[in-house]
């Protein structure tokens, strides 16, 4: 992707549309990663534990032919997955959606349309990038509040505006890039890629083998436990219930254990799958933004090499919590801090670079 | 710009909408319904239990695994085509990096963006009808992404 003709240095001017992009892409991100762990310590593992409780409640219940109690205990449990559905929502909408902003930002010179619009489209899609996700976030606590529709409430509908005003933003962009491969438009300039740079090889290269580990754990998972584990949901369901309509509370309690163990063991799959992934895309993108860290190539690699180390340590020991526990699960949250404080490192000489840039009146 | 390139940016953009435009339907016209049969299937079970209806509890437990079934895969499908997408539109940032013929690069970003395809509407299919076909286009399409991504891991460390 090299080669242009205009001397208009597109990611060099002060506030246009690609730094706006790439600069909200990474706070959205980092915004995501901080709501991550928040998620992560307070509500994950607490959560599983109160519905397992719950559903213990329930076949006790049903053991003792009494069914009073297990209106509340579901009632209970759906709040409980709605709270922490809508908690993974919005971190993953942030995280992806921020992805999409730095792609976006990095494409700009590939994109015909007029510089204001152009600017004006940025704006929108940074924006629609950070309500989006707040407005999943309210989905739980506003409820069908004052909604004037039946099952969706007021954030539903902030988040579908927002990701309607996104998709326009998108196609907007896709009409600009179709415009520029047929020769209209202005031709603007486009960095030569440094292929010497230390610190963006590194992260290309480990965030290449970080996305295909994270494709061939999705794929193994599919292949071995996606099918059995769908099984096995619905006859550990079935079993709790049977051995509590036998009254054979100690079955029943197992079978609850299991069912709630094998919850845990899919999240667990996904979430590495997911996670090895994200960082892999994190990464490679990120590889392409070093040029706007104004850091000495020492700092920048000492970066990239923390991002990638928090990549691999993240998934991995989510992965373990299978073996390990709350351990794996602890060393899973400290590797989701090294890799903000990584993010935070880049943000700060970016930021240091667009002070520069704007110092100069953009002509860096 | 090279075909490859043009074949990545053009087939990722298109991607990622299908994804973005399926995740706004789906959230407004099927998502909270769908939930709220598998809570309501899920409740359903447990009080049919506790009336000793065997046969009650086994149809509240069909009902729950079928919106699951549901679920998972039209989630799957929004998550996919989006990440694969994304996944496209990054790949010309470094493609020029691996060493090959413009001819087996285009090869490449056909079959990604094929596999991508026929992977994403694999799962999506499966909700229609789970057979051999749609668990089969599944597998092919995945295994066509994986394949596309180790060429271009190896050619980058090359």
């Amino acid at each position: 992707m090299q080669g242009g003709v205009s001397e208009r240095l597109t990611l060099n001017e002060p506030l246009s549309p690609a730094r706006i992009l790439i600069l909200g892409g990474i706070l959205i991100a980092t915004v995501g990663m901080l709501f991550g762990e928040y998620f992560a310590i307070f509500h994950l593992h607490q959560s599983g534990m109160t519905i397992e409780a719950e559903m213990l409640n329930s076949v006790k219940a049903v053991a003792a032919g009494n069914s009073e109690p297990i209106g509340g205990s579901m009632e209970r449990i759906g709040k409980m997955l709605e709270n922490i559905g809508t908690k993974k929502d919005t971190h993953a909408h942030w995280i992806q959606l921020a992805y999409l902003c730095l792609i976006l930002g990095l494409v700009q010179p590939y994109i015909a349309i007029g510089p204001k619009w152009k600017r004006r489209w940025a704006i929108v899609l940074v924006a629609s990038s950070f309500i989006l996700p707040l407005g999943i976030f309210a989905i739980y606590y506003l409820g069908l509040w004052k909604s004037p529709f039946e099952t969706i409430g007021w954030g539903s509908i902030m988040a579908d505006t927002a990701g309607t005003v996104f998709i326009v933003g998108v196609v907007a962009q896709f009409a600009g890039a179709v415009r520029h491969f047929r020769g209209k438009g202005e031709v603007e300039a486009v960095a030569k890629d440094d292929e010497a740079e230390p610190a963006k090889s590194f992260l290309l290269r480990w965030g290449a083998v970080l996305i295909l580990i994270g494709l061939l754990n999705g794929a193994y998972y599919a292949a071995t436990g996606l099918y059995d584990n769908a099984e096995k949901d619905v006859s550990l369901l079935q079993a709790s219930l049977t051995h509590a309509m036998a009254n054979d509370v100690p079955a029943a309690t197992q079978a609850v254990h299991d069912y709630n163990w094998l919850q845990a063991e899919k999240a667990i799959y996904i979430a590495t799958h997911a996670h090895f992934i994200a960082f892999g895309l994190m990464a490679v993108l990120l590889a392409f933004a070093q040029r706007f860290v104004f850091l000495s190539d020492k700092w920048k690699l000492r970066w990239a090499r923390w991002l990638v180390v928090g990549g691999f340590l993240l998934p991995g020991a989510v992965q373990s919590e299978l073996w390990s526990g709350l351990y794996g699960g602890a060393v899973a949250d400290l590797a989701g801090f090294i890799v903000i404080t990584a993010l935070l490192g880049m943000l700060l000489g970016i930021i240091r670079h667009t002070g520069a840039v704007d110092a100069q009146g953009g002509t860096s | 710009m090279t075909s490859a390139n043009k074949t990545y940016i053009v087939g990722g953009l298109l991607l990622v909408l299908i994804g973005l435009i399926f995740g706004v339907y789906y959230a407004i016209f099927d998502e909270h319904q769908t939930l709220a049969a598998m809570g309501m299937a899920f409740a359903q079970s447990f009080f049919e239990a506790a009336g000793g209806n065997q046969a009650g509890v086994s149809e509240s437990i069909e009902t729950f695994r079928a919106n699951s079934f549901e679920y998972i895969r039209e989630v799957s499908f929004h998550a996919h085509v989006i990440e694969l997408g994304t996944l496209a539109l990054i790949i010309p940032l470094f493609a020029h990096r691996i060493g090959w013929d413009d001819g087996r690069k285009l090869l490449i970003a056909r079959l990604f963006i094929v596999g991508s395809l026929v992977f994403t509407l694999g799962v999506l299919a499966q909700t229609l009808a789970f057979s051999s076909v749609t668990q089969g286009l599944a597998v092919i399409g995945s295994g066509l992404v994986i394949a596309c991504v180790v060429v271009l891991v190896v050619g980058l460390f090359k």
